[in-house]
């Protein structure tokens, strides 16, 4: 039985189309589906398939005709069994060149065809006509770059770069100019460029290195912003303090200063609008500091705890994460740096605190304090009751 | 999964497929003018949505012959008006993007990206005014949700809390532009989560498209407002048929192919043992059978009459309209 395959209607407006390409050649055997051939609408290139099994018969026409629609262009024999391997089979195991080409280079506008340089061989391969335009200058053969699989399919004109910028960087200096943010352009290519050279370009301009903030940092950098918008004074004083076998000093001044804010209300205040809530619990923010991050880390109902659990808490403090929870809630602060030998310092304010208390080093029996004061919270008195009875508290520790 | 909803979801995709591969042999061969949009490929959105929305009415986009066939339309009748013949549905003188039927509540086809979103709505709200339950369902594709008309429609049928299902069959690619160039995300739901419920589902897999669109039905028949639905699919044609569809790779053409909604239920149900090898043969048997009766009455319908040019111009003359 003779089946004749015609020039599809591939749009309203097609009245004839090209036949650009054969995909079968007589006594191919096809299956329904496959591409027979490629023909070009008014429109665009399109692929025809066939919509019945059979045998190539006849190819009534030549690629490179113009056909009207409708007009038969091959005949299958649709009588005869398929046994060989179907063109579609076939053209799995190889794919042939052509067929890309032929696509290709209808794909590139006229307009652009016009721009390329007419020096430069067309390139040819699947990319976008910017990419192929770019490659054509740079020497660079996108198909075979595709087959090896170094460029995507399609290209785009940033994967022609990147692909420029290998042949003339070492990838250890490419890494660098993408570190630093260093143009490729600054540098003359006409050789392989080197880390070494990068490096020294880096040195001699003193270009400086980008360091993205971690959110951590973000975090305390909005924090003392707001600290600093505070008026605050500060109070110094100097504490007799013994320490503790066994148990950090932290944990002794935590512990005191929890016991102490019970007697000073203000200490346990935030002020909120046009007035003060005063917490009943002695909630305290721990300034730790956890490798390059900083943490306002608050205990909580100090005053209930005993000192071995608290100072279990200080303990764990560096060797675990934190809760939101645990980041919040706390009245008054502390910020210790003796441990550096610092002797004294002052710290700022976290977030809604009344006040904080920084420690410097412990010598001969005494430690220097200065403690930040929110005077919206504390007056010079209510500030000095506060710190004379903790002085009082320490004596001796209490 | 119940075997005679699969039987029937399998037997409808199958039917849109073949259905849809006839009419593009028949526009190749020259006996179907105009436009063509094929639905190869998003049969699961089209068969499970019409399935669950059995009772309001369901405004569509132009890729719509599988809906109507899912919805109950003849494939006869469908192709005669592919055709361009007097005895298709819309008389001959629609065509592929309208297939119309106010007997099955089915308002197919505005040729307009998006043009029906606010038609729906507002019927919808007449719908709501009446006092009825069923609602209106609406269908549409990615390229829909960059239009003014979808944000304007969202918000009032948010706002008013109308019975409205929206269901945007996101195939990627509106014609050649891929959705994520023109949209500063490709999961669509996005732009309607802050308005209404609103999931993403897989749209190869007719059971969950229909398990989503029976959730928002009853949803909107409990008078909540409305439902939005997007579906993930991916068209296996080009945009029309004058569109060669090169702008997609062939590996993302594999990718989805490997996930076709016909051949995942049929593999399903027998894996499951719901349903018997054979059906799926006879019934495929069936098909062919009933799609060369299509083609065979829409070749030998008459075409329109030449005075057919002066009916359904005027509204008050005409029956043609949503009551």
């Amino acid at each position: 039985m003779d089946y004749k395959i015609v020039m599809p209607v591939l749009s309203d407006t097609m009245d004839k189309g090209k036949l650009i390409k054969w995909h079968v050649h007589e006594g191919d055997t096809v299956h329904k589906g496959d591409v027979i051939a490629e023909v070009e609408s008014d429109k665009a290139i399109m692929e025809v398939q066939t919509f019945k099994d059979g045998v190539v018969k006849k190819l009534l026409v030549k690629e490179g005709d113009e056909v009207p629609v409708k007009e038969p262009i091959a005949i299958l024999d649709t009588e005869t069994k398929p046994q060989a391997p179907t063109k579609k089979e076939q053209a799995k195991e190889e794919p042939s060149k052509e067929e890309s080409k032929v696509v290709q280079k209808s794909e590139i506008p006229s307009i652009l065809q016009e721009l390329m340089p007419t020096s430069a061989p067309p390139v040819e391969g699947y990319a976008s006509p910017a990419a192929k335009k770019a490659a054509a200058k740079a020497n660079i053969d996108i198909e075979t770059l595709q087959k090896e699989g170094v460029l995507p399919k399609p290209a785009h004109l940033k994967d022609i770069s990147e692909e420029l910028l290998k042949r003339y960087f070492t990838p250890k200096a490419l890494h660098l100019l993408k570190e630093y943010g260093i143009e490729a352009n600054s540098f003359t290519l006409d050789h392989k460029i080197d880390e070494e050279e990068v490096q020294d370009f880096i040195m001699k301009n003193n270009i400086p290195k980008p360091f993205p903030l971690s959110s951590n940092r973000k975090a305390v950098i909005k924090n003392v912003e707001e600290s600093a918008k505070k008026p605050t004074y500060l109070v110094m004083e100097t504490f007799d303090i013994k320490p503790y076998k066994n148990v950090k000093l932290t944990s002794i001044l935590i512990k005191t200063i929890a016991d102490v804010m019970q007697r000073h209300p203000l200490t346990r205040a935030i002020l909120e609008g046009d007035r003060y809530l005063i917490y009943p619990s002695s909630n305290i923010s721990v300034a730790v500091a956890k490798g390059d991050d900083l943490f306002m880390v608050v205990c909580k109902d100090a005053q209930q705890k005993s000192l071995e659990a608290i100072d279990e808490w200080v303990r764990n403090l560096k060797n675990r994460d934190y809760s939101a929870e645990e980041l919040s809630g706390s009245t008054f602060g502390i910020s210790n740096l003796g441990m550096f030998g610092i002797k004294r310092f002052s710290a700022m304010i976290n977030k809604k605190d009344s006040g904080i208390a920084a420690f410097g080093t412990l010598y001969d029996g005494k430690i220097d304090v200065t403690f930040t004061f929110d005077h919206r919270i504390l007056n010079g008195v209510d500030a000095a009751k506060f710190v004379s009875d903790l002085k009082n508290s320490f004596k001796g520790n209490g | 999964m119940n075997s005679a909803r699969v039987k029937t979801f399998y037997y409808l995709m199958k039917l849109g497929r073949e259905f849809e591969l006839a009419a593009k042999q028949e526009y190749m061969k020259g006996n179907i003018a105009g436009f063509l949009h094929l639905d190869i490929g998003q049969e699961a959105c089209s068969v499970g949505s019409m399935q669950a929305f059995d009772k309001g009415d369901v405004f569509t986009h132009y890729r719509e012959h599988v809906l109507a066939i899912a919805r109950g339309m003849d494939p006869k009748v469908v192709m005669a008006e592919l055709f361009g013949k007097a005895t298709g549905v819309s008389k001959g003188k629609g065509g592929s993007m309208h297939l119309f039927d106010p007997t099955l509540s089915f308002y197919g086809g505005d040729a307009i990206v998006a043009g029906h979103l606010p038609i729906a709505t507002g019927c919808a709200y007449a719908r709501k005014v009446q006092g009825e339950k069923a609602g209106v369902f609406a269908i549409f594709g990615d390229g829909a949700t960059n239009a003014g008309a979808f944000f304007e429609s969202i918000n009032i049928a948010a706002a008013w809390k109308l019975p409205l299902i929206f269901f945007c069959e996101n195939n990627y690619y509106a014609i050649g532009t891929r959705i994520g160039w023109v949209s500063p995300f490709e999961e669509l739901f996005n732009k309607a989560k802050n308005y209404m419920p609103a999931k993403r589902i897989d749209g190869m897999d007719v059971c969950e498209v229909y398990k989503a669109v029976t959730e928002a039905k009853e949803y909107l028949e409990n008078g909540l407002g409305p439902y939005f639905i997007e579906a993930e699919t991916y068209r296996y044609e080009g945009h029309s048929m004058s569109d060669n569809g090169k702008y997609r790779s062939e590996e993302e053409m594999e990718i989805f192919k490997s996930r076709d909604p016909i051949e995942k239920l049929k593999r399903e149900a027998i894996a499951l043992g719901i349903v018997e090898e054979s059906y799926f043969d006879e019934t495929d048997k069936k098909i062919e059978q009933e799609i060369n009766e299509a083609i065979e009455f829409a070749a030998n319908s008459p075409e329109p009459e030449l005075n057919e040019l002066y009916e359904d111009v005027y509204c008050k003359e005409c029956t043609n309209v949503v009551s």
